[in-house]
């Protein structure tokens, strides 16, 4: 209850998660890794290509974020929100990086510390291109509405795993996590007018690929 | 509008399946502009169901969280990306206190204590005989 006499207008549950977990509580901390892993997992494997990999740097994002989360701070500004703010220094692993751009959410905030942690093993790798699996992971039952074939699916997967990685994760943060331009400059540590190029590249480019393959199936 | 400028117009857009009032006018006279943002709307929603290798990670980190004392985070990086994190000015793996190993009691941690009181037991008694 005192939690929501702190805040009396921004209160709502990730906020109080947050709030909890800053005070060293690990099971409201659980719970936001029970909500952001399969996400986060799902974008890290898509810029590795790697399972080990990506679980690894979810995991060490994870606890980076638990282990900083002092330094997350709300904003006010915004009722109703769980906008925080990274403006104090997120555990970074970027060099000169400073976050005094917009804030994020506690989404793009984790999102910002795996996104770090990867471009450090990136470049501790000799900048090694990550190389598309051969064999793809099995589909599973798709939802209802889903419209593409099973092979036109892993025709996308491949489309998308050929992207070059800076387009690649832009792209994915918009159409799979939702984030908006803004939120995926402050992730990528990018201007938004350069995350709104790399999603149209992107775009465009998957559409290249893929849009004569639509058509010659629907023949 | 000619369909070049409406499909870089939808490639840009934050949303594809929000069409631009301007946009909007000139898909509904061109079929071949609304097929192709049928196809980019259809691309994108598919997304989220990529196949990915299920995971096993969440349930290892979520026992680790909940079961020890201190949770270590992985701030000593590999020893090859040593190099690229020291150059980092604002990196503050540093700002955290370095959490203690669980497991501070090793075997031969003891027999060296033992080992030491035994010395001390034996020296005194010599210098009191």
């Amino acid at each position: 209850m005192a939690l929501f006499e702190e805040f009396p207008d921004t209160v709502d549950e990730e906020h109080i998660l947050i709030l909890s977990a800053q005070k060293g509580d690990r099971q409201a901390f659980a719970v936001l890794v029970e909500r952001y892993w399969d996400r986060l997992y799902r974008w890290l494997y898509h810029l590795t290509h790697h399972r080990h990999s990506a679980e690894d740097l979810a995991q060490e994002a994870m606890l980076k974020a638990f282990a900083h989360l002092s330094q997350f701070q709300f904003r006010r500004d915004k009722p109703g929100n769980t906008l925080g703010s990274a403006h104090r220094n997120p555990p970074t692993g970027k060099p000169g990086d400073s976050p005094s751009g917009p804030s994020g959410n506690f989404q793009a905030w984790l999102f910002r510390i795996a996104y770090n942690s990867f471009v450090n093993q990136w470049r501790s790798d000799g900048r090694a291109r990550q190389v598309f699996p051969r064999r793809l992971p099995a589909l599973e039952e798709g939802p209802v509405d889903q419209v593409l074939s099973r092979e036109m699916l892993q025709l996308l997967a491949r489309a998308v795993g050929r992207l070059p990685s800076d387009f690649r994760a832009a792209f994915l943060l918009r159409a799979e996590q939702g984030l908006s331009f803004n939120e995926i400059a402050h992730v990528l540590g990018i201007k938004e007018e350069t995350a709104r190029w790399r999603v149209f590249k992107a775009r465009q480019k998957l559409m290249k690929v893929l849009a004569p393959e639509l058509n010659r199936e629907e023949v | 509008m000619r369909c070049e400028v409406a499909r870089l117009r939808l490639l840009s857009v934050e949303n594809p399946a929000r069409v631009p009032a301007d946009v909007r006018a000139h898909l509904v006279d061109c079929e071949f502009c609304r097929d192709w943002h049928d196809d980019l709307c259809t691309f994108e929603r598919h997304i989220p169901f990529l196949p990915v290798p299920n995971s096993r990670g969440k349930a290892k980190l979520l026992q680790q969280l909940l079961s020890e004392k201190h949770v270590e985070v992985p701030n000593h990086p590999a020893p090859e990306a040593a190099q690229t994190l020291s150059e980092s000015s604002a990196l503050t793996h540093t700002d955290h206190p370095i959490l203690p190993h669980p497991r501070l009691v090793t075997f031969p941690g003891l027999m060296a204590g033992l080992a030491a009181v035994v010395l001390l037991v034996l020296s005194t008694w010599l210098l009191h005989n």
